[in-house]
C-alpha cells in the first residue's frame, strides 16, 4: 500500500513566527461527499519542528457523532468501525454502533443510517506525525434517519496556519492562502516549505520518498535541516 | 465545577441493550427536607460505543402538578434558574424573584392554595447533546416550603425509560452509585456484559 507523505521544512525565524502568534500547522484533507452540508474539518494540527513529516496510507474509519458541528468544536467519534473500511461498500448505522456491511456506490465509501435523526458521519484517517499517530475525523456530515451518504477521499491536502490546536475541529473553511497539494501513486510525497514574509507554505518539490526524522541533520551555517539519502 | 462519567459499550453489550430495549440511566442524589416521591430518572438515552455525560452545578427549581404515578413523565409548568440561600415562590404558577433562605438550600415555597410537586432540574450534555431534566420530585401543601441540597452522587443502571424525569419506585439494587467531588471530578465506568450493569474504572 502506498505511503503519501510531507516532509514540511521551517526555519529557525519562521518557528519563532508561528510560536509568537500561537499558531500551529493545519492539515485539512479533501473528501468528496454526496451532500452538499458536508463540514470542512481541520484533520491535524500540530506544532512545528525544523523538519516535520506527516503521513498517512489509505485506510479509513467511518465514524458517527451527535456533536452539532458549529465551528471551532472538536469532533468526538461517538461510534467507528472497528477495522478499515472497504470502497463500494455501504456501512449501516444501527443500535449505536456499525453493523454489516453491503453494496454501495463503487470507489466511495458509504453510510445508511438506521439509527435516528441529529447523527452526523464522515471518515476518519490515522496520520503519523512526526513519529506519533494521529486518528481524527477527515470530514462531517448530517446524515438523517434512512438516508445514505457516500464519501470519496481525495489525496489532496491544504496546509496552513491556524489558531486550531486540536485534531478534528470542525472550521468554517480552508484558509485562502492555504497551499493545496495533489499527491498521487506515482508522486505520493511532498516537501514544503515556508514562507516567512507572508507565513505561507510552498511546494519545494515532488518526491517519491519520505524523510526520516532520524535522517534529519543540522546545518549549523543556515539552521535549516537538510534531509540525508534514505537507505 | 465541571463533572464528568465516561464509559465505553462494546458491540455485544450494544446489542443487548438495543435488543432488550434498555437506555443507560442515571439518577442523580438530592437530599431534601420533606420526602421525596420514588426516584426520577435524571438522565436517559441510548448510548453509542463511546459514552460521555456532562454536567455543571447551576440548578433550576421547577413546579409541576403532574400526578406522580410509576413510569410517568414529571412535567414542568413552571422553573426558575436558582441559587442556594435563596427561597423562590410559586405564585400563579409562576416563581417570583428570590428571598434570602437557608444557606447551602434550593428552597421553594408553594404560594398556590393546594398541593403542588417542586424538585431540582438540572442540565447535562450527553454525548455532546444538551439536555435538562428534573432529578427529584417532592409534594408540597400549600403554604408550606421544600429544602433541596443537591449531591454529585449518581446511580448508573440499564431501565426501560427513554427519557428523563421518569418516576421510578427506587433505584435497583444492582445499579452502580458514582460518588464525584470537586477533588474527583471525573469517573470511567466498565460495562458487564453477563450482568448487564455497570462497574467501577479507573478515571
Amino acid at each position: 500500500m502506498t505511503t503519501y507523505g510531507l516532509n514540511i521544512n521551517i526555519d529557525s525565524a519562521g518557528l519563532t513566527n508561528i510560536y509568537n502568534a500561537g499558531q500551529s500547522v493545519t492539515l485539512v484533507k479533501s473528501v468528496g461527499s454526496t451532500t452538499s452540508s458536508s463540514s470542512t474539518v481541520a484533520w491535524v494540527s500540530f506544532q512545528p519542528y525544523l523538519g516535520n513529516v506527516v503521513s498517512w496510507t489509505q485506510n479509513y474509519l467511518v465514524y458517527g457523532t451527535l456533536l452539532a458541528l458549529q465551528s471551532g468544536a472538536q469532533i468526538v467519534m461517538t461510534s467507528a468501525t472497528q477495522n478499515p473500511v472497504q470502497a463500494g461498500f455501504t456501512y449501516t448505522f444501527k443500535q449505536g454502533q456499525f453493523s454489516g456491511a453491503s453494496g454501495g456506490a463503487a470507489g466511495s465509501f458509504n453510510v445508511n443510517n438506521q439509527q435516528g435523526n441529529g447523527i452526523n458521519f464522515g471518515l476518519a484517517q490515522t496520520a503519523s506525525v512526526n513519529g506519533t499517530n494521529v486518528l481524527a475525523p477527515l470530514n462531517a456530515v448530517p446524515v438523517n434517519m434512512n438516508q445514505t451518504a457516500s464519501f470519496t477521499p481525495i489525496e489532496t491536502v491544504s496546509i496552513f496556519l491556524s489558531s486550531y490546536s486540536n485534531n478534528g475541529v470542525v472550521i468554517s473553511s480552508v484558509a485562502g492562502n492555504a497551499l493545496s497539494v495533489q499527491l498521487t501513486s506515482a508522486s505520493p510525497v511532498a516537501t514544503i516549505g515556508f514562507n516567512n514574509t507572508n507565513n505561507t507554505f510552498y511546494l519545494a518539490g515532488n518526491t517519491f520518498k519520505l524523510a526520516r526524522q532520524a535522517d534529519l541533520a543540522i546545518d549549523p551555517s543556515s539552521a535549516m535541516l537538510l534531509s540525508t539519502e534514505e537507505s | 465545577m465541571h463533572y464528568r462519567i465516561h464509559f465505553d459499550l462494546d458491540p455485544a453489550s450494544l446489542q443487548g441493550t438495543y435488543r432488550d430495549g434498555q437506555y443507560v440511566t442515571m439518577v442523580k442524589h438530592v437530599d431534601s427536607t420533606l420526602p421525596a416521591v420514588g426516584a426520577l430518572t435524571w438522565i436517559a438515552f441510548a448510548p453509542f460505543q463511546r459514552n460521555t455525560v456532562a454536567w455543571e452545578d447551576p440548578c433550576a427549581l421547577f413546579a409541576s402538578t403532574t400526578r406522580l404515578e410509576k413510569g410517568k413523565e414529571v412535567e414542568i409548568l413552571a422553573s426558575i434558574a436558582a441559587q442556594t440561600g435563596s427561597i423562590y415562590v410559586l405564585r400563579d404558577e409562576r416563581f417570583d424573584g428570590a428571598m434570602p433562605g437557608p444557606p447551602g438550600e434550593y428552597t421553594a415555597a408553594n404560594g398556590e392554595g393546594h398541593p403542588v410537586t417542586f424538585g431540582l432540574a438540572q442540565e447535562a450534555t450527553v454525548n455532546a447533546v444538551a439536555m435538562r431534566a428534573p432529578s427529584v420530585a417532592v409534594p408540597v401543601p400549600g403554604g408550606e416550603t421544600v429544602g433541596f441540597v443537591p449531591s454529585e452522587e449518581v446511580s448508573v443502571f440499564l431501565a426501560p425509560f427513554r427519557s428523563g424525569g421518569i418516576l421510578l419506585d427506587a433505584v435497583p439494587p444492582d445499579a452502580l452509585r458514582v460518588k464525584l467531588s470537586p477533588a474527583s471530578p471525573e469517573a470511567r465506568l466498565a460495562f458487564h456484559r453477563a450482568t448487564m450493569t455497570f462497574r467501577s474504572s479507573r478515571s
